[in-house]
């Protein structure tokens, strides 16, 4: 499969390991994996911190630059779910029939990576080796706007070495929320605090999630404490083979 | 100001497009299985569930369930031959006052029907249930009803209550004894209704 | 008396700023929500068809918001039909107005309350105050925060702030009790003593509605205690206030919300009591009745397509339970009597989307999307919560914040803009950063990192190195 890869603006400034990572990824697993490096924002902190015109131009952007794709992939539970469920609604918001069309079409090819593996690809096990003990936070765009379900655990289960340590209160957000983060940073902070007991609980030297986004969040806030526990996405461990163990 | 607000409601313009739903069918339940339910639902409301074959056990069980209570309140077509010996009974015409009710300990009376799903006894003021302040006002409320009595859900209930409703009867739902959450989420059986319910299944 | 209205003293992030250090209501807070979670998931999965239904109930309301007019000619008609009156009030005021005639027309000098938000909306009980009426409230919490002179902080449990010490205390001081324990049960009983006399003598009730029916007349309201049962029974009159969105069409259509609204709220099968009248019944109950139907904004809300699914509400709080911000920053944070995310939509569309205090309760939320799952009638809030938030830039204007999001927006158009931004950033971030990552940001950004580090941008960016490797 011609798979596009969207990379997303935070992963490719912040976060590339996690881009080559994935690319490595899906490479492995046969796929032909391309890059329009036109591409930017997917425009949701602009649409929901409520600058909805302004989201407009990039979700047009973003209509044109993917507009020959045969399936596209980003390893972001949230930037798909704007695209899968945020795009339509803007496009209905705006009163524009015709992106609205091409909106609901995009919203057909777009996959977050773990569902794409598992739901599309039907592979469960990617061969992976990361000899660590990690648990694995659902993070709320995944899990109530796509529902990838089982898909990351799926995977990660089928990765030798790791240990794989059921997180408490796995289903509660961890605050991060995009612009809320800083714009209600103490009840932010408020709602960290508990995902990093949660984290901590586990004793796991990692926690994992499929969104870059509330990982530099819960990271920042690991940290920033000291706790010895760090965040890593899952397309890294994926991507991880015996041999060339990624740090 | 009625048509000031009519006005706003019309310049809303909202379109009517979306039609009234059907209510979504369900399988039904074997009717032994439904009472069963039934019994299991208002138990774990904490109230006191006596089954017996058939009416003429009735006087022995309201005894069981009164204790070492007498001070009866019944509506007044409620059937003598149910009624245990000996009780200090009152009879409402429908007539009593407050106080006059409030000197009773217990309440007895029939229900319109239950429901399995909840465990829910309804009583809409009909044969032998006498009016809504009888049932309310007494510590302790007996409660008669018969196994053909009992629907499965809340929805059967609605339809079979739809001709009280249109007759202007008013119903109550009783759902277990009163009770409370309010301080610190701890259950507490009793506030003012009554804080004892017993529940008589014949059949 | 308890201070009620929707009007928000403090913007939603000073009023969280004092409830996140309060640390009782903290662990009330967490001990209440996770305990309803968890018991109204059970509660929810014994029913098989959930899903059917909640597409049923949000239906029937959407049909209900669609058909407002009609349904409340039908109400009005049938109600009057049975014995009762139907008042009209456009707003508060008109509404507090209704209700204090017809105390002062019985002469009543007191008046029983059922728990109800709409009056709590419409700051009845000062009001009453003003004009020489005691209202006085029967339901335990009310009763609690009437006593306390304080708010409601959640819509079904609105005393969860207080601990059981402070009830007791509270009722020694005020209703002369001599409580020395502080079981529940013993406090709840000290309630009772004082109510009963006054269920006995007040002959005037004032309540909400949870339903009422257009088809026949019939108005339900559903309650635990049983104080309802004793305001609704015992009183000569009653008077009930119910916002316009509350009716329903048919009789037929109660079933699906009385089947989900206790199993959403208190997580039960069934609360303990619902009753259910038709006007007025000869020998059984008031012998008056008035039903006041209130607007007090909704129409102005029933204007926006979007917005207006904030009036399919019912009240049952499931929203706030699941919520994780309404878990830390607790229900007087939201400034209303609507608290939690359906307080965030309906508050300040109530208010018309022009008070400033208001218009930040919209971004108290991390769009996590729980209250959306929970929610019986569907209500997409996460959806009206971004496009609420887009009413209000618009309507903010030029800002710091809508300033950068536009640079940001001109960065974003073009890759090659965007590239030369991450260089530029890799350049200047220098005298910034400590061991590889930011702890202090100026402006805006201050707020990440009060609490969180940022890690310094890469050498390398995924675009470059995708270059690099000449793909």
């Amino acid at each position: 499969m011609k798979v596009d890869l969207f990379i997303t603006c935070l992963n490719d400034a912040l976060f590339a390991q996690t881009g080559r990572a994935t690319v490595q990824l899906l490479r492995r697993l046969g796929q032909e994996v391309r890059f329009n490096a036109s591409q930017t924002c997917c425009g949701q902190m602009h649409f929901n911190t409520g600058y909805q015109s302004d989201a407009l131009v990039l979700i047009r952007k973003f209509v044109e630059d993917f507009k020959d794709s045969e399936v596209i992939v980003a390893p972001s539970g949230s930037c798909v779910a704007m695209i899968r469920d945020l795009y339509p609604r803007a496009a209905e918001w705006a009163g524009d029939h015709a992106l609205h069309e091409a909106t609901l079409k995009l919203a057909e090819k777009t996959f977050e990576l773990s569902e794409f593996i598992v739901n599309v690809l039907k592979i469960e096990d990617v061969g992976a080796y990361y000899p660590h003990k990690v648990t694995y936070h659902p993070t709320c765009h995944a899990v109530r706007v796509l529902r990838v379900g089982e898909a990351p655990l799926k995977l990660l289960r089928n990765v030798k070495g790791l240990e794989l340590l059921e997180l408490p209160q796995k289903d509660q957000c961890c605050g991060f929320g995009g612009t809320f983060a800083v714009k209600n940073a103490e009840t932010s902070t408020a709602m960290l605090s508990d995902k990093a007991s949660s984290i901590m609980q586990t004793r796991a030297e990692i926690c994992t999630a499929g969104d870059n986004s509330c990982l530099l969040h819960i990271g920042g806030g690991l940290s920033r404490m000291q706790s010895g526990t760090r965040t890593v996405h899952y397309a890294e461990i994926l991507a991880s083979v015996e041999k060339q163990v990624r740090p | 100001m009625k048509e000031e607000m009519l006005r706003r409601i019309r310049a809303a313009k909202h379109p009517a497009r979306t039609p009234l739903p059907t209510y979504p069918a369900r399988p039904s339940r074997p009717q032994q299985e439904t009472t069963e339910r039934f019994v299991e639902h208002v138990e774990d409301y904490k109230a006191r569930v006596q089954r017996i074959a058939g009416v003429s056990q009735l006087p022995m069980a309201i005894r069981r369930a009164l204790g070492q209570k007498q001070k009866v309140v019944v509506p007044e077509d409620f059937p003598q031959e149910w009624l245990p010996e000996n009780l200090d009974l009152i009879r409402d015409p429908g007539t009593l006052s407050h106080h006059q009710i409030k000197l009773q300990e217990v309440v007895i009376t029939g229900c319109k029907l239950g429901i399995s799903d909840t465990g829910t006894l309804v009583l809409d003021s009909g044969a032998h249930q006498g009016r809504r302040v009888i049932s309310l006002i007494p510590d302790h409320h007996i409660c008669i009803i018969f196994t053909d009595q009992i629907v499965q859900g809340v929805h059967d209930a609605v339809l079979q209550l739809e001709s009280s409703v249109q007759a202007g009867q008013a119903l109550t739902w009783i759902s277990g004894p009163s009770a409370t959450s309010d301080i610190e989420l701890v259950r507490v059986e009793g506030v003012h209704g009554p804080r004892t319910l017993d529940v008589v299944l014949v059949g | 008396m308890s201070d009620g209205g929707i009007h928000p003293a403090k913007t939603f992030v000073d009023a969280a700023h004092d409830t996140l250090s309060n640390t009782q209501m903290r662990r009330n807070l967490r001990h209440v929500t996770s305990a309803i979670r968890d018991k109204r998931t059970r509660a929810v999965s014994e029913v098989d068809n959930w899903e059917d239904l909640r597409e049923v109930a949000s239906q029937t309301k959407q049909h209900v918001l669609e058909n407002l007019e009609t349904y409340l000619l039908q109400l009005e008609e049938s109600v009057t039909r049975a014995g009762g009156q139907v008042h009209w009030a456009t707003d508060a005021r008109e509404a507090r107005e209704i209700v204090a005639k017809i105390a002062l027309k019985h002469g009543a000098k007191e008046v029983i309350k059922i728990k109800s938000i709409t009056t709590d909306e419409i700051e009845l009980n000062g009001f009453l105050q003003g004009r020489g009426v005691a209202a006085i409230e029967t339901d335990l919490a009310e009763l609690i925060v009437q006593l306390s002179h304080d708010r409601p902080s959640h819509i079904l449990v609105p005393a969860i702030h207080k601990n059981r010490s402070e009830v007791r205390d509270l009722f020694n001081a005020t209703l002369g009790a001599k409580l020395e324990s502080d079981e529940p049960a013993q406090i709840a009983g000290a309630a009772r003593t004082y109510l009963r006399e006054k269920f006995f003598s007040v002959k005037m009730a004032v309540s909400g509605a949870n339903f009422a029916i257009a088809e026949t007349g019939t108005v339900c309201i559903v309650e635990s205690e049983g104080n309802g049962r004793m305001c609704l029974t015992l009183p000569d009159v009653l008077v009930s206030i119910m916002g316009i969105e509350k009716v329903l069409p048919r009789w037929e259509d109660l079933a699906v919300f009385l089947e989900m609204l206790p199993r959403s709220s208190t997580a039960e099968r069934m609360n303990p009591y619902n009753s259910m009248w038709t006007g007025v019944t000869e020998n059984d109950g008031p012998k008056e009745f008035h039903l006041v139907l209130l607007d007090n904004g909704r129409t102005q809300v029933l204007r926006d397509e979007v917005g207006s699914q904030a009036l399919k509400c019912i009240r049952c709080s499931a929203c706030l339970n699941v919520c994780p911000v309404y878990e830390r920053a607790g229900g007087h944070a939201y400034g209303s009597v609507y608290p939690g995310p359906i307080g965030a939509i309906l508050t300040p569309q109530l208010l018309e989307m022009k008070d400033d205090k208001a218009n930040t309760l919209p971004y108290a939320s991390s769009l996590c999307g729980a209250c959306y799952d929970a929610c019986p009638v569907k209500i997409n809030i996460p959806e009206v919560l971004i496009y609420l938030r887009g009413k209000v830039t618009k309507k903010k204007g030029t800002t710091l914040e809508s300033l950068a999001l536009k640079s940001m927006l001109w960065v974003m158009q073009e890759p090659h803009r965007f590239e030369g931004a991450l260089k530029l950033g890799r350049l200047g971030q220098g005298p910034f950063t400590q061991n590889g990552k930011f702890t202090v940001l100026p402006g805006l950004l201050s707020g990440w990192t009060h609490s969180r580090d940022l890690p310094e941008l890469p050498k390398q960016s995924f675009r470059e190195w995708w270059k690099e490797q000449g793909q």
